[in-house]
C-alpha cells in the first residue's frame, strides 16, 4: 500500500508535462518524472543498485579545505521567500553570505526576499526576460514543472553530495530521470492540541478514525472548551485542515487519485471528495470551530492557541515555534493528525517536501562555476555553514546522519512511522486548485455553500486550467 | 488665441511627459491587450485563443462578480469620502485658533504605508478582541464585530479604510478650493442674510465645483483601481465577495498563472472605467459650467 | 461675540474627540511597537510595556540608514521630475486651446484609468529592454509617469482658474517667450497646485513598494518600504507584527518630520496664496 502514495504524484507530473507539451511552438524536450516512487520513510530499502548504474557516477566528494575560490569576484543572486524570523540572525538572510564569502572571498551573495505570491511571479518573470536569479529555493513536482520545461533551471544530477540527502525526498525535484533542486527537507501539516484541556475533558486516547474525532470536539465542547480555532480570514489556512483529512478519506480506496484527475477517472466532485469537505464542513456546523473565525488570521488564531482559548489549532511543523511560544496560558502541548478515515478505513497522515535549492541554467560560466562552490560548500557536513542551517532550519532535515532537535517532532514521527503517509494534496494539482477550494470554503463557512458547491468549484478550475 | 510659434513652443512643453507617458504607460497596456487574447502563462510558448478568455470571464461569473463589487466600493469611496471630506474641510476651515494643529494631525494616517494601515485595521475589526468589539462590551452589549468575515459587509468595511486613509488628502485639496473661495462673495451673502447652511449649499458648493470635480474624480479613480486594502485586508474573501476588478486581475495572473485571462479582464476594466469616468466627467464639467 | 466663542469651544472639543478616535488605530500600533516582539496579547492594553527590542530589530533588519538614503533619492528625484513634467504639459494643455488642446487633455486623462496590476509584465519587459532593470532610475520612471495623469490633470485645471490669462498676454506684448512666462508667471501663480502635488504624490511614492519590489532586486537599492515587505509572513514564517509596527514608525518617521516641517509652508501657501486675485 505504501508504495503506491508516490506513484500518483508521479503520474500527475507525467499528465501534466504532456499537456504541457501540447501547446504549440514547444521546443523544448518532453520532461519525464523520474521512475522512483516510495513513501518517505522506505528509502533505505528500496534505493537500489540497478538504479543507480543508470545515472552518471557521481562525483567525487571533495573535502572543504580543498574547495578552491573562483578566479575573479562574482556575485551571486539568491532568492527566497520573507523570513520575518525574530532571530537577530536568519541563515539565508545574513549566515549564508557572511559564511560563504569568508570562504570564498570572490563570491558575494545578495539576498532578494519576497511574499509567496509575488516571489512566484517574479522568479519566472525574471528567467522569462533572461536574467533569473543564480540560486532560489522552489517547490516540487508540479509547481516546478513550467521551470524546468523552460530549461531555466540546471540539472544537477552530478552533484557530488546529492547522495547524502534522503533519495524519495530528492527525487521529488527530478524529471526525466535528472535531479534539478537539493531537497531542503520536509514538514507536515498536524493538529497541535492542548494536553491539559484533553486530559480535562476525559480524552485518553487520541482519535484513531474521524468518528473519534468528533466524539473528542464533543467531549471538549461539553467541558466548556472551545474544541479548535482557525484563522480562516487567511483563506491557506483551511488547507491544514482538508488535507489531513483527506489523507484518510480519499487515498486509501485509490492510491492514484490525483493522477487520475489529468485523465478524467476521477473528479473532484467524487464522493471521497464530497465527503472530505463535508467532514471538514460539520466541525464548523456543529459549532466545534470557534466563531466568526472568517475574521481572525493565521497569527491571531495561533496566539489564540498559545493563550489557552481553544483546545486545538490546525498547524504544521513550521509553526513550531510560534506554537510553542508562552501564550497567557502555560499548557503541555502535544501533535496529532486528525484521522479522515471512518472506522474501518486505513488511517493516513501527512507529511511533505518542503523546498528545494534550484540553481540557474541561464548564467554565464563563473556563475555556475561560483554556485557548486556555494552548494559543495553549505552541503558538506564539515562547513561551519551546514552547521548553521542545521540550526536554523525550521524544516525537517532529510540529510544523512543528521537528525532533527526537536524532540516532538521526532517523537511524532516515529508515532506514525507505520502507517502511510502523504504529501501536501495540493503538490499534484496546477496551481489555481487550492485557491479554489480554500476560497470557496469560506462561502461554506459563512452559510452560503455547501461542500458539493466547493467540490464543483475545484473540478471547474482544474479543468479551466489544465485545458 | 495663441500664435503658431507659441503652439510650437507649447508643444515642445509637452515632450517630456509624452515620451515618459508614452513609453512606460501607453505601450505596456497595449501589450496587456495583446496577451488578452493568448493563454500565456506568464513563461513559455503560447497561442492565440480569440476571444476564448472573454467569454470565459463572462460564462464564469468572474467579470460580473468583479464589476459588480467594483462599482459598490466605488460608489462607496466617492459618496462616502467626498462627504467626509468636505464636511471636514469647512469645519477646518472655520475661525477655531486650534486650526493649525487639527489641520497637522489630520493628515497623519496618509503618511503611512498601506500594509501597515491595513494591519491596524484588522486589529480594529477582529472579532472577540477588535477594538469595535471592545468598545460594544464597554456598553454591556455583546456585539461580536465580524466586518471583515461577513459577506455582506466585508467589501464596505475594506473601502471605509480606505476612506479613512484618503481624508487627509481629500481634505487638503477641498481647503485649498475653499481658501480660494472670492471673501467678498462670501461676504456678499452674510450681508443679503444667507444662514451657514445657505451660503453652504448655494454659495459654497457651487464655487468648489471644480474641487469636487478634483475629489470625485480622485474617488472614482481610487475605488476603479481598489487593490491594496481588498489584498490585505480580506483577500477578496469571504469567497469572492470582496474581489474587486483589479484584485481578481492581480489574482488570475500572479497566483493561478493564467496570464491571458488576467490581460482579458484588464482590458474589460480597462473600458468600463473609460466609459464610466467618460460620462462621470462630463456630468460634473456641465455643472461646472452651470454654477 | 459670546456665541460664537461658545461655539468655538465646543468645535474644538469635539474635533479633540474625533481626532483621538479618528488616530487611534495609529496610536494601537505605536503602543505595539514598544512591546516585547512576542507579545501579540490584548492590544488595546495601550503603553503598558516599554521594550525597544522590536525597534532595535527593525532597525537592523531594514537596513536603516541605506534603505532611507535609497529612499529619499527616488523620491526626490520622482517628484522633481513630476513637477518639471507635469506642470510643463500640464501649462501647455491648458494654453493650447482647441480640438488639439482637449485631445491632450483627454490623452493624458485617461492614464488614469490604468493601474500598475493591469500590466506588471509588459512594464517589466519595457524597462528590462531599456536596459534599467536593478537600477534606481527603474522606479524613477514608473513614478513619474504613473503620476502624470492626475498631476497634469490638477495642474491643468489650477492653470485655467488660477492664472489669469490677461497677465501672460501682457507680458507676451511686453516680449516675455513662452519659457519665461511659465518660469516667471506661471510656476510662482501655480504654488499651491505644486505643493498639493508634492503631497498627495510625494507622500504615495515615498510609501509605494510595488515598482520598487518589481525592478529594484539588490539590497543595497532597496528603499524603506521595499524592505517593509520582509516582514511580511506567509504559510510557514508567520508574520513578526510587533516588529513590524517599529518598523513602520521609524520609516514613517522620516515623512512625518519633514510633514511637520512643511506644514506650515503649505499651510501659508494655501491661505496668501498666489491664486487669489
Amino acid at each position: 500500500m505504501k508504495r503506491k502514495v508516490m506513484s500518483l504524484l508521479m503520474a500527475a507530473v507525467m499528465t501534466a508535462s504532456l499537456i504541457g507539451c501540447g501547446s504549440a511552438g514547444t521546443d523544448t524536450p518532453d520532461v519525464e518524472p523520474a521512475a522512483p516512487a516510495e513513501t518517505i520513510e522506505e528509502v533505505e530499502e528500496t534505493t537500489d543498485a540497478a538504479e543507480e548504474a543508470d545515472k552518471p557516477a557521481p562525483k567525487e566528494v571533495v573535502g572543504i579545505d580543498a574547495l578552491e575560490d573562483v578566479s575573479e569576484p562574482v556575485t551571486l543572486s539568491l532568492m527566497v521567500t520573507t523570513r520575518p524570523s525574530t532571530d537577530s540572525k536568519d541563515f539565508f538572510l545574513d549566515w549564508l553570505p557572511e559564511l560563504v564569502h569568508e570562504k570564498f572571498p570572490n563570491i558575494t551573495i545578495e539576498v532578494e526576499q519576497l511574499p509567496t505570491d509575488e516571489y512566484k511571479q517574479t522568479v519566472r518573470m525574471k528567467y522569462a526576460s533572461g536574467e533569473g536569479p543564480d540560486l532560489f529555493t522552489w517547490w516540487p513536482q508540479l509547481q516546478a514543472v513550467d521551470l524546468v520545461e523552460a530549461g531555466y533551471v540546471r540539472d544537477i544530477s552530478d552533484f557530488s553530495l546529492l547522495g547524502k540527502f534522503d533519495q524519495s525526498i530528492a527525487d521529488l525535484y527530478a524529471f526525466d530521470g535528472k535531479n534539478y533542486g537539493v531537497p531542503l527537507g520536509t514538514s507536515f501539516l498536524t493538529t497541535w492540541y492542548n494536553k491539559d484541556m484533553f486530559a480535562d475533558a476525559g480524552v485518553t486516547e487520541l482519535p484513531q478514525n474521524y468518528d473519534e474525532f468528533v466524539e473528542v470536539c464533543e467531549k471538549l465542547k461539553a467541558k466548556g472548551y472551545t474544541p479548535i480555532v482557525c484563522g480562516d480570514k487567511d483563506a491557506f489556512v483551511i488547507q491544514y485542515g482538508v488535507y489531513q483529512l483527506g489523507a484518510g478519506a480519499i487515498y486509501p480506496d485509490n492510491i492514484d487519485f490525483d493522477a487520475q484527475l489529468f485523465t478524467g477517472e476521477t473528479k473532484f466532485t467524487d464522493d471521497v471528495w464530497v465527503d472530505t469537505v463535508t467532514k471538514f464542513a460539520n466541525l464548523y456546523e456543529k459549532g466545534y470551530v470557534m466563531e466568526n473565525t472568517l475574521g481572525i488570521s493565521q497569527q491571531q488564531s495561533r496566539q489564540s492557541f498559545i493563550d489557552g482559548e481553544a483546545a486545538m489549532i490546525f498547524d504544521g511543523s513550521f509553526g513550531y515555534a510560534a506554537m510553542m511560544a508562552e501564550g497567557a496560558a502555560d499548557f503541555e502541548r502535544g501533535m496529532f493528525c486528525i484521522p479522515g478515515n471512518d472506522p474501518d478505513g486505513e488511517y493516513y497522515y501527512n507529511w511533505t517536501p518542503a523546498n528545494a535549492l534550484f540553481t540557474s541554467n541561464i548564467s554565464d560560466e563563473l556563475h555556475k562555476q561560483a554556485c557548486d562552490l556555494v552548494m559543495q560548500y553549505w552541503f558538506n557536513e564539515e562547513s561551519p555553514l551546514f552547521e548553521k542551517w542545521v540550526e536554523n532550519t525550521t524544516d525537517i532535515i532529510c540529510y544523512e546522519g543528521v537528525e532533527d532537535p526537536r524532540e516532538m517532532i521526532n517523537e511524532y514521527l516515529d508515532r506514525y512511522k507505520d502507517s502511510t503517509n502523504l504529501y501536501n494534496l495540493n503538490n499534484a494539482w496546477p496551481e489555481g486548485v487550492s485557491d479554489a477550494l480554500t476560497t470557496k470554503f469560506q462561502n461554506v463557512i459563512t452559510g452560503d455553500a455547501t461542500p458539493e458547491e466547493v467540490c464543483e468549484q475545484m473540478q471547474m478550475k482544474f479543468e479551466e486550467v489544465t485545458e | 488665441m495663441p500664435t503658431k510659434k507659441v503652439r510650437k513652443v507649447l508643444l515642445c512643453f509637452l515632450i517630456p511627459a509624452l515620451l515618459f507617458y508614452v513609453i512606460f504607460w501607453v505601450t505596456p497596456v497595449l501589450m496587456s491587450f495583446y496577451y488578452g487574447v493568448t493563454n500565456w502563462k506568464g513563461v513559455g510558448d503560447y497561442d492565440f485563443v480569440g476571444l476564448k478568455n472573454y467569454r470565459f470571464l463572462i460564462k464564469q461569473g468572474t467579470l460580473s462578480n468583479a464589476l459588480f463589487n467594483t462599482i459598490k466600493y466605488t460608489l462607496f469611496v466617492v459618496i462616502w469620502g467626498n462627504l467626509q471630506a468636505l464636511t471636514l474641510a469647512m469645519i477646518l476651515n472655520m475661525k477655531i485658533k486650534a486650526k493649525g494643529a487639527f489641520r497637522t494631525i489630520f493628515y497623519i494616517p496618509a503618511l503611512f504605508s498601506t500594509i501597515v494601515i491595513a494591519f491596524i485595521w484588522s486589529y480594529v475589526y477582529a472579532p472577540y478582541d477588535g477594538l469595535l468589539s471592545e468598545i460594544g462590551r464597554l456598553f454591556g452589549s455583546g456585539y461580536v464585530s465580524n466586518l471583515l468575515g461577513e459577506k455582506a459587509t466585508s467589501l464596505f468595511a475594506t473601502a471605509f479604510v480606505e476612506t479613512w486613509k484618503t481624508s487627509g488628502t481629500m481634505t487638503i485639496i477641498y481647503l485649498a478650493g475653499l481658501q480660494n473661495l472670492s471673501e467678498e462673495v462670501l461676504e456678499s451673502a452674510r450681508i443679503d442674510g444667507c444662514s451657514a447652511w445657505q451660503s453652504i449649499r448655494y454659495v459654497k458648493i457651487p464655487m468648489l465645483a471644480n474641487t469636487i470635480t478634483v475629489n470625485v474624480m480622485l474617488g472614482l479613480i481610487g475605488g476603479f483601481k481598489s487593490f491594496d486594502y481588498i489584498f490585505a485586508l480580506t483577500g477578496g474573501g469571504p469567497g469572492t465577495s470582496s474581489s474587486t476588478l483589479m484584485y481578481t486581475i492581480y489574482k488570475m495572473a500572479f497566483v493561478e498563472m493564467q496570464y491571458g485571462k488576467a490581460e482579458a479582464l484588464a482590458a474589460c476594466a480597462f473600458v468600463f472605467i473609460l466609459i464610466i469616468s467618460t460620462i462621470t466627467l462630463g456630468m460634473m464639467k456641465r455643472k461646472e459650467l452651470e454654477a | 461675540m459670546k456665541k460664537s466663542k461658545r461655539s468655538e469651544v465646543a468645535v474644538t472639543i469635539g474635533l479633540t474627540l474625533f481626532f483621538l478616535i479618528f488616530l487611534s488605530p495609529i496610536l494601537i500600533a505605536f503602543s505595539a511597537s514598544f512591546r516585547h516582539v512576542d507579545d501579540t496579547s490584548n492590544y488595546l492594553k495601550l503603553f503598558q510595556y516599554f521594550c525597544l527590542d522590536s525597534y532595535r530589530l527593525a532597525f537592523g533588519k531594514l537596513n536603516y540608514f541605506r534603505s532611507l538614503k535609497n529612499s529619499i533619492l527616488i523620491t526626490t528625484s520622482s517628484v522633481f521630475l513630476l513637477l518639471l513634467f507635469s506642470s510643463m504639459a500640464g501649462y501647455a494643455v491648458a494654453r493650447l486651446k482647441g480640438k488639439l488642446g482637449s485631445f491632450f487633455q483627454i490623452f493624458f486623462l485617461s492614464g488614469m484609468i490604468v493601474s500598475a496590476q493591469m500590466s506588471i509584465i509588459p512594464m517589466y519587459r519595457i524597462i528590462n529592454g531599456l536596459g534599467l532593470s536593478n537600477t534606481r532610475v527603474a522606479p524613477v520612471c514608473m513614478y513619474v509617469t504613473a503620476a502624470l495623469p492626475f498631476s497634469i490633470f490638477l495642474y491643468t485645471n489650477f492653470v485655467k482658474s488660477g492664472v489669469p490669462y490677461t497677465l501672460e498676454e501682457a507680458a507676451r506684448i511686453d516680449g516675455a517667450k513662452i519659457p519665461y512666462i511659465y518660469a516667471r508667471i506661471v510656476i510662482p501663480l501655480t504654488k499651491p497646485a505644486l505643493s498639493s502635488l508634492v503631497i498627495t504624490q510625494g507622500v504615495p511614492i515615498w510609501n509605494d513598494f510595488f515598482f520598487a519590489m518589481l525592478f529594484l532586486s539588490s539590497p543595497t537599492k532597496k528603499t524603506l518600504p521595499l524592505q517593509m515587505l520582509n516582514f511580511i509572513g506567509d504559510m510557514e514564517n508567520a508574520t513578526q507584527w510587533n516588529m513590524l509596527f517599529a518598523a513602520c514608525m521609524v520609516s514613517a518617521l522620516p515623512i512625518l518630520i519633514i510633514y511637520s516641517f512643511l506644514q506650515r509652508y503649505f499651510v501659508a501657501g494655501l491661505t496668501v496664496g498666489a491664486v487669489k486675485e
